[in-house]
């Protein structure tokens, strides 16, 4: 169910812990059979008679906030909605009528604020439940953010007055941002559930769901013209504000079927999505020369798309124990957008007319044709032939088909490719390197067709738990997965992995789960040459740009981790201690050991993490909990800056040169601890309260085999050794005070204080405008800040 | 540690059933806050089966001779001095939640760790808005066993777990699934795009690792960078590219220092704010025609 912040977990807050506790019969406290103690139950309400049989109660929270400190801060309010004002905080109502089963049940909180919520239950209990829910997710990008542009969340970014497309200095530019206030950038997401289950039969449920989400606002993006770093004359990049408008439609229908022996479900689900801004215009503010000014472009932004899936699913309960299960499920995503031209510009860049480029006619299909099927087989056997153990055997075959089939032809000029950044490109480089392919020119090698990624895999895994005599199991799975892809540069790579865990409850002091897995992984040759057919390289006439063939298209011995060579191990542990009758000790730890081939990329990723928890539940009228959180991970890569000599892509060679290579072994590290608290040391007064403290680092360790290997070699000095580190820290306070005045009356103090610190180099130092880039000049800054409530609660039929 | 004595086989039907009354005039608080319980509210007023008809015994077995001799031993409990193995607590539960979302509990992740439903359930309260948790919410009971994941929720880039606008169970169903996170999906793509439509195209340019898993460069629960990616950009990108120098295939990958910041003499996009994205915004996939790098 949906919540605000202001009621983060479920419990409501006017509920306090009954303080009878969980019996009156056994004195000693209930665990669950890995040890954790249950939490004291709640105090029940007291129901009003409404008469008919109908019982009741409700209570209302509604009062006033304040926000104080650095408010504005983009993280203080990135997912909720903090201000001062009235408000009502929270509504509570439930009918109950015990002779029939009916019930309802409304929790809302937040109301009329960007977070809000409401959550409605209707149901005859063991036969019809109808639930509808409304969340609000409000989600703030930046509140800091200095944009250039009117009409930001519109279609079309327009410059303001005085300044015009092409044609601003840079002294202009920056005085009109200096001119421009703070904004916000951020979009509220809506969602809506509902959702109807009816157990038609005593075997037989039917269930359906729709679900609406509504988004609307900006996001940040970005549109280049050329490489900024390159032109002083054309290039440029700019960080724009892109429009949401669009919504979400999902619905499921679904069958489900539960016998003695036989289950089954059968399911058709579907997602429609719906934007109503198909592109962005965006005016092109630096000085732009030559005879063809570039002064606008044009984003395409996410296309409606539908994905449909229908789903069966079928478990048998067989002799020995033995059960069959059996899953199919069979998936379409569809696009079919209509296409926007290769440019919106206009003009003449060289011999080149950008009229024959910049309408539909340009285009070879009028719009995407895009299609993904998907396929899931999933088989699973499981026989107990001797209670002690059981085997099982599990098939799982996956297939992701992609039928899209875009051809970049130009039916009007007979010619593959298209426009690089709305002729920015071919601008700033000159024409042949406007986007499409010429035969005359050597090297004019670009994308002529999309490439129909698509893989199947195909996993068979084999198991076996042995349940010994001392509770506890021990169990081996091993699992082989082959991966068979349609266009990659390794199409071929088989994983095995082994899993060996061990459950126990043996010791009386401790519940432990252990486990320990070995992943490996091999495949076929690695070869880049089989992204060829999608580009003019294959194409009739082709001159390649060196006298050996073309120029790589990547470090052969560079693969991303997925199709990496893997030499990996998991290894976790999870251990409950039952520490007398009032608390207990959870202590999880885990390392994650991955180490790829063969030599460049990402070469190792390693994380390790210990965690401890440490629960006490005195009394009802008094619990706390303490946690330690402490993480570490290494993340190591290997690269070489190439050089466009030949067509070698080997390390070590004409391109690659190991006097290139360079590397980065990135150090990180959190440590987080909190402690929380509830007390009720006099009857009216309940007091929640909660510490929370995180400390992130993250620093990458440089090294290089010469000032060549630096994107940079002339700003060398100071010699590198690390970038500066990337670091958050952020601590909270959250408290809650309850002070009941009547039975059926409280007043509720809310306090919330935040502190935090951001090192981002990502971020240092970024202003708005810096040589042809126009950024928001967003910042994740320190801040300190509060939030403040003070509200009445009246309750009916409650009993406190 | 002593072989146990823990008993494997379901209980005896034939035990005489003793009613409700019996085991509320012993069990008076227990029996209060069950009342309250949908469970409760189901049996009372709408048994479907004659099973249900039995309350309390329905999932505790015939009390008949926990009547004469009121023990553990002789009734099924769901604690961790239950006379009975977790597998015969998790079979009293299965008598009617078998199939739906239980399809694939047996074999999952979480049955072969051992597990009892009632070590993430308790039946016997009210304790949490539904699904009849040990906590007051999903999110808190998962969290007992997985404290990592509260970590991440915590950290600089998140899902908006913790400010109560998702839940655990939005993306997982701890019963098990097809997968073996227990995605509640066919893979990881196909969940993620449930909330991310905009993502999910198909699109007539496509970024393969994008089309193969969304976690080659995202986190799904929290991350110490932005966007919760897997590290800092460009470095990210550069694990996977490097483009020979040429403006035909890119620009080469050359690595970039504090120089590169916009603070240092050779500011450069890929090492401020968005990084690779600033200029290719469409990293998701593109349909513009002019976007095979992702740039429109």
């Amino acid at each position: 169910p949906p919540r605000d912040s202001l009621h983060p977990g479920d419990a409501e807050v006017w509920q306090v812990p009954d303080p009878r506790g969980m019996s009156l019969l056994l004195d000693t406290r209930k665990r669950s059979p890995s040890g954790i103690l249950y939490a004291y139950p709640p105090a029940l309400y007291d129901l009003s008679d409404l008469g008919g049989g109908w019982l009741t109660r409700g209570a209302l929270e509604s009062g006033y906030t304040l926000v104080g400190g650095d408010e504005r801060e983009t993280r203080f309010t990135k997912y909720v909605e903090r201000k001062d004002g009235f408000l009502v905080s929270g509504l509570d109502f439930e009918l109950w009528k015990p002779e029939t089963g009916d019930y309802a049940m409304l929790r809302a909180g937040s109301l009329g604020r960007h977070d809000q919520f409401y959550d409605l239950e209707a149901s005859r209990a063991g036969w019809l439940r109808f639930r509808g829910s409304f969340s609000g997710v409000p989600h703030k990008y930046g509140t800091d953010d200095v944009v250039l542009w009117n009409g930001g969340g519109s279609d079309s970014l327009t410059l303001p007055p005085g300044l015009s497309p092409a044609g601003n200095t840079q002294s202009a530019l920056e005085a009109a941002l200096a001119s421009r206030a703070l904004g916000t950038v951020e979009v509220q997401r809506d969602r809506t559930q509902l959702a109807l289950r009816l157990r038609a039969l005593p075997n037989l449920s039917l269930v359906a769901q729709y679900g609406l989400d509504d988004r609307k606002g900006a996001i940040p993006s970005a549109v280049g013209f050329a490489y900024p770093d390159f032109s002083s004359s054309i290039g440029g990049a700019l960080e724009v504000p892109a429009p949401v408008d669009d919504r979400t439609h999902s619905a499921r229908a679904s069958l489900e079927w539960s016998s003695d022996l036989v289950q089954f479900n059968l399911g058709y689900n579907a997602s429609l999505y719906r934007n109503q801004e198909n592109s962005l215009t965006i005016a092109q503010p630096f000085e732009s020369f030559g005879p063809t000014p570039i002064t606008q472009a044009r984003l395409g932004l996410a296309p409606d798309n539908d994905w449909h899936n229908v789903r069966a699913d079928v478990a048998v309960n067989m002799p020995m124990r033995s059960r069959l299960t059996t899953g199919i499920s069979w998936s379409r995503s569809t696009q079919n957008q209509d296409l926007l031209p290769p440019t919106i510009q206009s003009g003449t860049i060289g011999t080149t007319d950008l009229a024959s480029w910049n309408s539909a006619a340009a285009l070879s299909s009028k719009s995407a044709h895009a299609r993904v099927d998907q396929v899931l087989v999933d088989i699973d056997l499981s026989v107990n032939p001797w209670r002690p153990l059981r085997l099982r055997g599990g098939y799982r075959f996956s297939n992701q088909d992609t039928k899209t089939n875009y051809l970049a032809f130009n039916p009007q000029t007979h010619q593959f490719g298209y426009i690089a950044e709305d002729g920015g490109f071919g601008a700033t480089f000159g024409p042949s390197y406007l986007g499409f392919y010429d035969p005359t020119v050597p090297g004019s090698n670009w994308r002529t067709r999309n490439a129909p990624y698509g893989e199947s895999h195909t996993t068979l895994d084999a198991g076996a738990t042995y349940t010994a005599p001392w509770k506890s199991s021990l169990d081996l799975l091993l699992e082989q997965e082959d991966v068979d892809r349609d266009v990659s540069e390794r199409p071929e790579t088989r994983e095995r992995r082994v899993t060996v865990s061990l459950n126990s409850r043996a010791l009386s002091f401790a519940t432990a789960r252990l486990s320990y897995k070995y992943v490996g992984r091999d495949g076929g040759a690695i070869d880049y040459g089989v992204y060829k057919q999608y580009t003019s390289e294959s194409l009739p006439g082709y001159i390649p740009a060196f006298p050996d063939g073309d120029g790589a298209h990547n470090l052969n011995q560079l693969v991303r981790p997925s199709l990496a060579d893997l030499d990996g191990q998991r290894w976790n542990a999870r251990l409950v201690f039952p520490l007398g009758e009032r608390s207990d000790l959870s202590l999880a730890a885990s390392l994650r050991d991955d180490n790829y081939g063969p030599g460049y990329g990402l070469t190792s990723d390693r994380t390790s993490g210990v965690e401890a928890d440490w629960t006490v539940q005195a009394s009802p009228a008094f619990s706390g909990d303490l946690f330690v959180s402490l993480e570490r991970h290494n993340r190591d890569m290997q690269n070489i800056r190439g050089q466009a000599t030949s067509a070698n892509g080997d390390a070590g060679g004409p391109n690659y040169k190991f006097s290139n290579q360079w590397g980065v072994r990135a150090r990180g590290d959190a440590v987080g601890w909190g402690a929380g608290l509830s007390a009720q040391p006099l009857h009216w007064l309940q007091l929640e309260t909660r510490y929370t403290f995180l400390v992130t680092r993250d620093r990458e360790h440089l090294s290089f085999a010469s000032l060549s290997s630096l994107a940079n070699p002339d700003f060398a000095s100071p010699v590198p050794g690390t970038l500066p580190e990337l670091r958050s820290r952020d601590s909270a306070v959250e408290t809650s005070l309850r002070v009941a005045l009547r039975k059926s009356t409280a007043l509720r103090f809310y306090y919330r204080y935040e502190r935090s610190d951001v090192d981002d180099f990502h971020q240092t130092g970024l202003p708005t405008l810096l040589g042809r880039r126009i950024y928001f000049g967003h910042k994740d800054l320190g801040y300190q800040a509060s939030f403040y409530g003070l509200a009445l609660q009246v309750s009916f039929g409650a009993g406190w | 540690a002593q072989p146990s004595d823990e008993r494997t086989d379901a209980p005896g039907r034939d035990v005489a059933y003793v009613g409700d009354a019996l085991c509320k005039s012993c069990h008076s608080v227990e029996a209060s806050h069950w009342d309250r319980t949908v469970h409760a509210r189901a049996f009372g007023a709408n048994p479907r089966t004659e099973l249900e008809q039995h309350t309390c015994e329905s999932c505790h077995g015939p009390g008949g001779k926990h009547v004469g001799e009121p023990t553990s031993a002789t009734i099924v409990a769901f604690t961790r001095d239950s006379s009975y193995a977790p597998e015969v607590m998790n079979s009293m539960c299965q008598q009617c939640h078998r199939g739906g979302a239980l399809m694939y509990w047996i074999g999952s992740t979480h049955e072969l760790r051992g597990l009892a439903c009632s070590d993430c359930h308790n039946p016997m309260a009210q304790s949490s808005a539904e699904s009849l948790l040990r906590k007051e919410n999903a999110n808190q009971t998962c969290f007992t066993c997985h404290p990592q994941q509260r970590a991440d929720f915590a950290k600089r880039s998140h899902m908006p777990l913790l400010e109560g606008k998702i839940s655990c169970t939005d993306c997982h169903n701890p019963h098990g699934s097809t997968t073996n996170p227990l995605l509640k999906a066919d893979d990881v793509n196909q969940l993620c795009t449930s909330c991310h439509a905009e993502k999910r195209g198909p699109f007539i340019w496509e970024h393969a690792p994008v089309r193969e898993s969304c976690l080659n460069c995202h986190k799904p629960h929290g991350s110490n960078h932005e966007k919760l990616l897997v590290t800092a950009l460009p470095l990210l990108c550069q694990e996977c590219h490097s483009p020979i120098d040429n403006p035909n295939f890119g620009h080469p990958a050359g690595l970039l220092t504090a120089q590169n910041m916009a603070t240092g003499g050779a500011p450069d996009d890929r090492l401020m704010n968005r990084g690779c994205l600033n200029c290719h915004s469409q990293i998701h996939g593109s349909n513009h025609p002019s976007g095979p790098k992702f740039h429109r």
